[in-house]
């Protein structure tokens, strides 16, 4: 008998409940804990563990009950871990969770399941679900919890982050910012902007901040200072608005995304809000957009450095980008939350093999209701070839691509050098930013290829893991594609000249 | 009448996904000098993009000039 389903003697018709029919042979649970694929495991991966009589759900594990206004049907339910990890399940092994307490035995859960269901679970079902479902995702306390619970790792993440501000902070900051929040408030900054940019357009302000620029580029690091500045609050927005909802922010930080430096806020509670609550999470850092444009204003009208102006358009632009919704800016959570789909990444493969129509539907995508099937496939038909097409030329020039770059940072450092000796400190300043900038898109740029590389070789492995043919064929084509690479790059020129 | 029993292979079908963290983020380079004015090549346009770099028309030498040597 297959020891996952041993449970309290006494609870099952026989005492020790015996392994339904239906289940196949078990083998290792950890296979399903990838970033790719559906958390828990198929049965023909069901873990051979001691199910306790009365289980009890790990220490810190939270329940955050439904997924509001979710583009599913029916809507998944979350849990939180201690680690700050969130998970999307069924209804089914929502209730089941809820129903565990240390106390009660299996089959108590599955009579108290049963009635709330309005459908017959037995005990030995429940046992399934607590060693197959719950238990390999780190949920439940005692023998056979995982040492290292599997988390997301999701693509195009933001890496080597660093903490500007802790959760106390940050949300010290937020409670602080609340009123900014209540309605007329925002009306007062929204309309102000307004008025501002209409005047700025009218009156061409700004053709005379960035002529004051090409007289003087010093005034750049002023214009780069003010919009690090305005990134920073622009995060302390998406803090507030998590607060002002009902969540709790955490850190505020920076790291690298892509090959950009960027500040983060983690409003990973903002999962359990309304749709509403979490698109005001995510509209927040914009609004706080307009309020530093607005102090722009006033401090123009203070000053009458025209330099401000400049910054103010540039906001604008960082605003825009924002918008953008391929990569994890504003605009990719605004749609997310719209269509009611968290992680909309992680349903590009399961859209993707639904088109071709061959084997079962997803999870992650089989219970999609129309109208948010239609906008996620839209995105995913969006996306794919945009990536596609963007790191695939990233691939055919990196080298040019890096040599350009290690060109520049020479060149800045040496433009810096003489900046110093001349004394002009501003000049200086921005050669050396340009030194860094330059430096890190290479970083940057290698980090993705070999990334993207790492990840392809892994599923490729797994792919063809105990299939000869399939390993020489992946071989072949891994093989192939190094080779065409190092050709056309050569062929180009691309490693002379450095 | 008795209720109808959840079969294995619907327990088969729940399923639990693990969700990335949200985090919110904000580029604040984007525009700055670095990225906002950037000349690629010889005589390409200025631009910035998802990937900063272009090879429209020319070589991607002198990717960048900024600060003592500004193009805009």
């Amino acid at each position: 008998m297959c020891e996952y389903l041993r449970g309290g003697a006494g609870e099952g018709p026989s005492g020790t409940a015996g392994r339904p029919s239906s289940l196949p042979a078990a083998s290792d649970p950890s296979q399903s804990a990838t970033p790719s694929q559906s958390a828990t495991p198929s049965l023909s991966t069901v873990p051979e563990v001691t199910v306790p009589e009365a289980p009890r759900l790990a220490l810190g594990v939270d329940l955050l009950g439904e997924f509001k206004n979710s583009g599913y049907s029916p809507p998944p339910f979350l849990v939180r871990r201690p680690d700050g990890q969130v998970i999307q399940m069924s209804r089914l092994l929502y209730l089941v969770a809820t129903l565990i307490n240390g106390i009660r035995s299996a089959a108590v859960i599955a009579e108290l399941a049963s009635a709330d269901l309005g459908r017959s679970l037995g005990a030995d079902q429940v046992r399934y679900i607590i060693a197959a479902k719950l238990l390999p995702l780190g949920l439940i306390a005692g023998p056979g919890a995982p040492a290292a619970p599997p988390t997301a790792s999701p693509l195009l993440a933001l890496r080597a982050r660093g903490t500007l501000l802790p959760e106390t902070g940050a949300n010290v900051v937020a409670a602080l910012l609340r009123p900014l929040f209540r309605w007329p408030a925002v009306l007062a900054v929204v309309v102000s902007v307004a008025a501002v940019d209409w005047w700025l357009l009218a009156t061409h302000q700004l053709a005379i901040g960035l002529d004051q620029l090409l007289r003087d580029p010093a005034t750049l690091l002023i214009v780069f200072v003010l919009s690090v500045a305005s990134a920073a609050f622009h995060e302390c927005g998406h803090a507030t608005a998590c607060r002002y909802g009902g969540a709790r922010p955490g850190k505020i930080g920076a790291g690298i995304y892509l090959v950009w430096p960027s500040f983060f806020t983690n409003v990973t509670d903002s999962y359990r809000l309304s749709r509403a609550a979490r698109l005001r999470t995510d509209l927040g850092g914009l609004y706080f957009n307009l309020i530093f444009i607005l102090g722009m204003a006033v401090l123009y009208e203070a000053t009458s450095a025209r330099i401000l102006l400049l910054v103010i358009a540039v906001t604008h632009l960082e605003m825009l980008q924002q918008l953008l919704p391929f990569v994890r800016f504003d605009g990719y959570f605004i749609l997310s939350d719209i269509v009611g789909v968290p992680d909309l990444f992680a349903r590009v493969t399961p859209i993707l093999r639904s088109v071709r129509g061959k084997g079962r539907t997803d999870p992650r995508v089989a219970g999609l209701r129309r109208g948010a099937r239609i906008a996620v496939t839209s995105w995913v038909l969006c996306v794919v070839p945009l990536l596609t097409i963007t790191v695939g030329y990233l691939l055919i020039c990196l080298p040019q691509i890096n040599r350009a770059l290690w060109r520049a940072t020479v060149q800045q450092a040496r433009l810096a050098g003489t900046a110093i000796g001349a004394h002009h400190y501003a000049i200086a300043a921005l050669d050396a930013i340009g030194v860094a900038l330059a430096a890190l898109s290479v970083v940057g740029s290698l980090y993705i290829v070999i990334g993207l590389t790492r990840r392809a070789v892994i599923l490729g492995l797994r792919w063809s893991a105990d299939r000869p043919v399939r390993r020489l064929a992946f071989a072949v084509v891994a093989a192939a594609i190094a080779a065409s690479l190092a050709t056309l790059w050569a062929s180009q020129g691309q490693f002379r000249g450095w | 009448m008795s209720a109808s029993p959840v079969t294995m292979e619907e327990l088969e079908l729940e399923s639990a996904e693990l969700l990335p963290n949200r985090e919110t983020l904000c580029c604040g380079g984007s525009y700055h000098p670095g990225n906002s004015f950037t000349q690629v090549g010889y005589g390409n346009t200025a631009q910035s993009g998802l990937v900063n770099v272009s090879a429209l028309n020319g070589s991607f030498d002198n990717i960048l000039s900024l600060g003592s040597g500004n193009i805009l």
